[in-house]
């Protein structure tokens, strides 16, 4: 399988998860980057890079739902994307109406992270 | 109309004879015993004296002596024909021709004059009256009688010869009953001869005898059919008058019916008509004629009096219940005694030549008395007295079958009414099942109870909470309320404003219970106030309740206490009617089944409401509950989240990483469980904290502003990426507890943080300043004025302003509530508990002080304040420094 070159983009307005992330993927040698908030990532997403986004559901301002509903007004940047939904919550079972690729519940272990990210990203090249 | 008898009888037949009758009888006997002349003398009642009623001559006597010679030749005997309602009794007779009579005038000579009376044993008359047989007399003999009274005789025809005969009464029918009956003289005829030559044989003495029994029986005939007439004359008139009142009297149809038939009757110049109510216990004289005149406007206003100002009435109509007859003019002694009798509303009455007085009798009972007087003497004679007792027999039954008519009528309608009312009352009281409210209910109860016992206005009061008040919570007067239009601001009473208004307003209508008459008497079933007891409790209540009892001027008010078991539920206030100042005891006996009823029906709606409240919080509360489990839950997972992926991360990499990223690690898992560990720890306070009523324990202490303010900052447990900045000034103190204090700070810094972007601006002020400076930031409801009653105490206000998203005016009110959180929905997470702003608040207030969101602008930020008591820095503490401090 032609395996895409894709960053990782951790959205979550909590800074102790993206930290989390930030480690665990940087640690297996995956490019990762931050956004803070749903106009943040909204930014990046609109710019070259492709992205597996991990998009926290629940977020002050902008939630996941509005970055999820204003990307699938967007055919061609969306297509470029990789979007993961994540939620503290047992809310994602609505998920599949937002079209995203993939869904991560909260809390999670390094394993439950990995799962999710290899189908796309392959085997880490560092 | 004459002063006398109203159309009254037309003769007096008990004693006359029509005088051709008399004259005939008198015709028939001369031919039969060839008389000239003859008369007849009858008795008289009133004077006990024969009267000479008729007296008669032969025209042609001559001529007369010669038919009678022809027929005692031919032998033929005359038979009197009794025959009914005929004036001439010998018509049929074919033979003998009779020949003109005469009357003998009284000028013609005083010989048997018409209308001379003789006693008995008085001239030829009266002696034949005497010996009651037949005599034959001739004139000298007659002159010469030792019973002649009058000495001088002087006649146009001086008679040659006299038959005298008495008249007996008939004895057939007495002896046929086998009576013991001496035979009375119904009176005596003369006849004589006056042709010189002429006499009467000794035999013709037993021929009169037996001749007159005839004459004696057709009189008597005569009478019996008089009689006979009038009885069924009146027989005939009582029928009328019975069915004039069949089920109903009209009572001035009535007394003109008396009216009309006693002028049938009898002779009476005056009537007078009395009747006795005996529920009232009153006497009415309701018709009366004073010597014609008859008093108008009676029946319309009869003359009322009582039994102690009638008495000899009393005495005689109801006591002894009987007849009274005499003769006032002739009996001064009687009328003496019976002046009251004989005056008042039908005038003086005592010249009457006749008075009777009857009593209307009902089995043991007198309902009333018919008083009649008459000019002529013995104008009642026992016949018509009878016929008038009769008639008033009759009249006496219609009036109390009229009477017993109506009060049965009257007693179901009653019932009816009643009934219908009770069942009005039960279908309100029963509508309670289907969800009718307490006011709804009682509203209905005081109009059904002013319709029930006819009042104007009907008002339920309510006990206040602590029952030491009453409150008017329901009024039903549709025509009494108005509006207070006298220019004063209190609160008018008026029904015409909105149901919610109006019901406001008779909310304001309270007195007290404590030391008022109500305290001693709220135990009895029912008792009344008067007017000054009104009056008392209007000055220990309300200005409303003044106002209320001028509006609806309350004279007297019966008050009926309403309890379930031993739970007072109200008074229920019903004013009296007009003019009484009590009710019927069967109405207060169907207004207390009413209390009684609608009592357990008021308690069960207001238990009904309590439990819906009750109902209400417990379904919010729940609803709460689920959302806080949902929020906690969020809390919860995301230092759990952390724990979970550091942990993991600890062991997968464990050989690749270095010391330092090891202990990085481990201090982020710490600090994820610090942060759980918070959070458990703020959950398990505010469970503890309990219902908003619990007293919290308290360290109170003075505290030092400035230095709570920094502990607090640096509590905050997670980082901060805004900046804050906060003037507070060293020397500010306040009376409180430490711990509490830095809890409320760091909580309100924390949400403002958590509600803004990291490039935001948290600011925190603290400055010095009074309550009652400070209460004018709160907006209106949210200040308690009663706080400043006992003057303004300083106080220490602070502040935190944010620059976050603000606060949605709906979700406003409810963020200082427990579990609740100003999130919109659960897209919009905020972080935190949804405790903190409820337990800063119920600190803050255990202190002394109160929390308050003072602005909130959407997208523009939001401002907490609080107060809490100042104090003055306490001895041996230093000046320290001011000024901006940045944390972070």
């Amino acid at each position: 399988m032609n395996i895409k070159s894709y960053k990782i983009l951790v959205v979550d307005d909590d800074p102790i998860i993206r930290d989390m992330m930030v480690d665990i993927l940087g640690l297996e040698g995956y490019p990762v980057e931050v956004a803070r908030n749903g106009h943040e990532a909204l930014e990046k997403l609109h710019g070259s890079e492709d992205y597996l986004v991990f998009l926290d559901l629940l977020m002050p301002g902008m939630n996941g739902r509005d970055v999820c509903e204003q990307l699938n007004a967007e055919a061609a940047v969306r297509a470029r994307h990789i979007v993961i939904l994540m939620s503290a919550l047992d809310n994602l079972t609505h998920a599949k109406m937002l079209h995203v690729n993939s869904t991560l519940p909260k809390p999670f272990s390094v394993e439950d992270l990995l799962r999710v990210v290899q189908p796309y990203m392959g085997n880490p090249t560092g | 109309m004459s002063t006398s008898t109203w159309g009254g009888p037309e003769a007096y037949p008990n004693e006359s004879y029509p005088s051709s009758l008399l004259r005939h009888l008198l015709h028939h006997m001369m031919t039969q015993f060839a008389a000239q002349g003859a008369c007849i003398a009858l008795f008289d009642e009133s004077i006990e004296q024969l009267r000479v009623q008729a007296h008669v001559r032969l025209r042609n006597a001559a001529l007369a002596a010669s038919s009678a010679a022809a027929l005692n030749a031919s032998g033929h005997r005359m038979t009197i024909h009794l025959e009914n309602d005929t004036p001439s009794p010998f018509a049929r007779q074919s033979t003998p021709v009779l020949e003109a009579l005469d009357d003998v005038l009284p000028r013609q000579g005083d010989l048997f004059a018409i209308g001379t009376a003789y006693p008995i044993g008085q001239d030829l008359i009266g002696h034949t009256w005497l010996k009651g047989e037949a005599a034959i007399m001739r004139h000298d003999e007659y002159l010469h009688a030792p019973f002649r009274s009058i000495p001088a005789l002087y006649t146009d025809v001086t008679p040659t010869c006299y038959l005298a005969v008495p008249i007996h009464e008939s004895t057939l029918v007495d002896t046929l009953q086998g009576h013991q009956y001496t035979a009375n003289i119904l009176g005596v005829i003369i006849l004589y001869q006056f042709t010189p030559g002429t006499g009467f044989q000794p035999r013709q003495r037993a021929e009169a005898l037996h001749y007159v029994e005839q004459i004696a029986l057709y009189l008597q005939n005569y009478q019996l059919q008089q009689s006979h007439r009038r009885t069924s004359d009146y027989l005939q008139r009582l029928q009328e008058i019975s069915t004039v009142f069949p089920s109903s009297v009209k009572l001035p149809d009535l007394v003109e019916q008396i009216y009309q038939f006693v002028g049938q009757v009898v002779d009476a110049s005056s009537m007078l008509f009395t009747l006795y109510d005996r529920d009232l216990k009153k006497i009415y004289d309701v018709f009366a004629i004073n010597n014609g005149t008859r008093i108008e406007t009676l029946t319309e206003q009869p003359h009322i009096m009582s039994e102690e100002e009638r008495p000899v009435w009393w005495q005689i109509a109801q006591q002894e219940q009987r007849t009274l007859l005499f003769s006032p003019a002739q009996e001064a002694r009687k009328a003496d005694d019976y002046l009251e009798l004989l005056s008042g509303t039908w005038g003086n009455q005592q010249q009457a030549e006749s008075f009777l007085l009857l009593p209307m009798k009902m089995f043991n009972r007198v309902i009333g008395t018919l008083s009649l007087t008459s000019l002529r003497t013995n104008a009642y004679h026992p016949e018509e007295v009878q016929v008038l007792e009769t008639m008033l027999q009759i009249v006496t039954v219609s009036i109390e079958n009229a009477k017993l008519y109506e009060r049965d009528r009257q007693l179901l309608q009653e019932a009816k009414q009643r009934e219908a009312q009770l069942a009005a009352i039960n279908s309100a009281l029963q509508a309670i099942g289907s969800g009718l409210n307490v006011t709804d209910l009682l509203n209905s109860l005081v109009k059904s109870v002013a319709v029930l016992v006819n009042v104007d206005m009907c008002v339920f009061f309510q006990f206040t909470p602590a029952s030491d008040e009453l409150f008017t919570h329901a009024i039903y007067a549709p025509t009494i309320i108005r509006q207070a239009d006298d220019g004063s601001e209190l609160p008018a009473i008026a029904v015409h404003q909105n149901k919610k208004e109006h019901e406001e307003l008779i909310n304001m209508v309270r007195f007290p219970i404590k030391e008022t008459i109500l305290e001693q008497r709220l135990s009895e079933g029912f008792f009344y106030l008067d007017s000054a007891q009104l009056d008392e409790l209007a000055q220990k209540g309300g200005e409303a309740f003044a106002i209320f009892l001028q509006e609806t001027q309350i004279q007297h008010m019966l008050m009926i206490p309403m309890s379930y078991q031993s739970d007072m539920v109200g008074i229920l206030g019903v004013p009296t009617p007009k003019d009484t100042h009590f009710f019927r005891p069967k109405d207060i006996a169907s207004l207390l089944a009413i209390c009684a009823q609608a009592t357990s029906a008021i308690r069960n709606a207001q238990l009904f409401e309590q439990r819906e409240e009750a109902y209400a919080e417990l379904e919010r509360l729940s609803k709460l509950k689920d959302e806080f489990l949902v929020t906690a839950s969020h809390e919860l997972r995301t230092p759990l989240s952390a724990i979970s992926g550091y942990s993991s991360l600890l062991r997968r990499q464990s050989s690749r990483i270095s010391a330092p990223q090891i202990l990085r690690f481990a201090t982020k898992i710490a600090g994820a469980a610090d942060q759980l560990t918070n959070l458990v720890t703020r959950m398990t306070e505010a469970a503890q904290m309990g219902a908003v009523d619990k007293k919290l324990y308290m360290q109170i202490e003075p505290v030092h502003v400035l230095s709570a303010v920094e502990i607090a900052s640096t509590m905050l447990t997670f980082n901060v990426e805004q900046k804050i900045t906060y003037a507070v000034s060293p020397d500010l103190w306040i009376n409180g507890d430490a711990t509490r204090f830095r809890q409320v700070l760091s909580n309100l810094l924390e949400n403002a943080v958590k509600y803004s972007s990291p490039e935001s601006h948290v600011y925190l002020s603290a400055t010095a300043t009074t309550l009652q400076e400070a209460a004018k930031l709160l907006s209106d409801g949210q200040f308690d004025p009663a706080l400043l009653d006992q003057g303004d105490p300083p106080v220490v206000l602070i502040r935190v302003q944010d620059q976050g998203e603000g606060i949605e005016p709906a979700d406003q009110h409810k963020i200082f509530e427990k579990f609740v959180r100003a999130p919109r929905s659960l897209t919009t997470p905020v972080r935190g508990s949804g405790l903190g702003l409820y337990i800063s608040r119920r600190n803050a207030e255990a202190m002394g002080g109160k929390l308050w969101l003072e602005s909130s602008v959407p997208n523009e930020g939001s401002t907490f304040s609080f107060y809490l008591p100042r104090i003055d820095p306490p001895i041996g503490t230093g000046e320290q420094e001011t000024g901006e401090h940045k944390i972070l």
